[in-house]
């Protein structure tokens, strides 16, 4: 098989030049990177781009001398069982003030055996009325179970102050309230409680999903990684999960505590598929 | 506003005849002191802070509606 060598200002855009001239995904290639890229100075001068030397793998050969499936079958074939498992990503979503929850692979193709909400229901629409009695504001709290959780709405207040910045202040009563219904659930049985008012939640998911979309439009129009801005668990789990069922792009998170945010990552055999058909 | 953090520490902890909450007044504001039961302590304050933090936050927007200051302080 013949060698081909690309340049790109990045060994993997030369990579990825690779698979879109050579009409093949990066597992199905041997790769030498000849030349790592140099930045230079300030960008400008001093610039080397970088070059890799590629060849197409021969499949058939390695599959019948080692009697190992390619890599790219198997992971084609792994993914499609990942999506198979998938929980929906829509109404499931709306739920999920659980920690960490949401990172692994594992933890979305998880179907969690769910609590019936319905015995805590009355217990957690008194103690949600009892704390906006105290606040003091004139709201009555409506309460529902929907999905598997306790769903509370807050009628009447209408004035944003009990959402606050960025919804802290639902998100503050909403925790609170399942510390308090969950007191005496062990891990495991716990009953899920959503706090809402105004529709805050569905229009948080709307713009959830409209983010989501945008991030992964971007990285597949400039093939780099795109950093999204720090989010809690419950917005971070709903990107994941959206974003789950794109074949183009895959998420992960990076960071501590309140500063962790997704990134969403082109993947690169694909892409060029897509643009050559 | 006192009544508020009560109502919550009282819930949120084991042994609530413990809870005693108490509202300070300053110059700018109030400070309200809770203090509960020792093995409870974790409780109020929780994982790094969070359920500390939780009450602050409806602390905050209750004192904009009432539009007094006030912080939470809780005492060991």
């Amino acid at each position: 098989m013949t060698w081909y060598e690309f340049t790109g200002r990045s060994v993997k855009e030369a990579i990825a030049k690779a698979c879109e001239e050579l009409n093949a995904e990066e597992p199905l290639l041997d790769i030498e990177v000849l030349e790592e890229s140099t930045r230079g100075f300030l960008g400008i001068v001093g610039h080397r781009d970088a070059r890799v030397r590629v060849r197409k793998r021969d499949i058939l050969r390695e599959v019948t001398e080692t009697a190992e499936p390619p890599e790219s079958a198997e992971g084609a074939g792994s993914e499609a069982r990942l999506r198979e498992s998938a929980p929906r990503p829509d109404v499931d979503a709306l739920e999920g003030s659980a920690d960490e929850r949401e990172e692994s692979g594992e933890a979305l193709k998880a179907v969690e055996s769910r609590v019936d909400p319905s015995p805590f229901v009355e217990g957690a629409r008194e103690i949600l009325q009892g704390m906006l009695d105290r606040i003091p504001v004139a709201a009555q709290v409506e309460a529902t179970t929907a999905n598997g959780a306790v769903y509370l709405d807050i009628k009447g207040d209408g004035s944003g102050l009990l959402i606050g910045k960025k919804g802290q202040t639902l998100d503050a009563l909403q925790f609170l309230v399942n510390k308090i219904v969950n007191k005496a659930n062990p891990p495991g049985s716990k009953v899920e409680v959503v706090v809402d008012t105004e529709n805050y939640r569905a229009r948080k998911q709307e713009n959830l999903r409209e983010t989501a979309l945008r991030s992964s439009e971007k990285a597949k129009r400039s093939l780099k990684p795109v950093s999204l801005t720090p989010m809690p668990a419950h917005e971070r789990r709903i990107i994941h999960l959206i974003l789950a069922d794109d074949r183009e792009v895959y998420t992960k998170s990076y960071g501590e505590g309140a500063l962790r945010r997704i990134i969403v990552y082109p993947r690169r055999g694909t892409i060029n598929k897509r643009r050559r058909r | 506003m006192k009544e508020l953090i009560e109502f919550i520490a009282k819930a949120l902890v084991d042994s609530p005849e413990e809870v005693s909450v108490v509202e300070v007044e300053g110059e700018r504001g109030s400070v309200i002191e809770l203090k509960v039961a020792k093995p409870d302590l974790g409780k109020v304050i929780g994982k790094q802070g969070r359920t500390a933090r939780a009450m602050r936050t409806i602390l905050s927007a209750a004192s904009t509606k009432v539009r007094k200051r006030a912080v939470l302080d809780i005492v060991e």
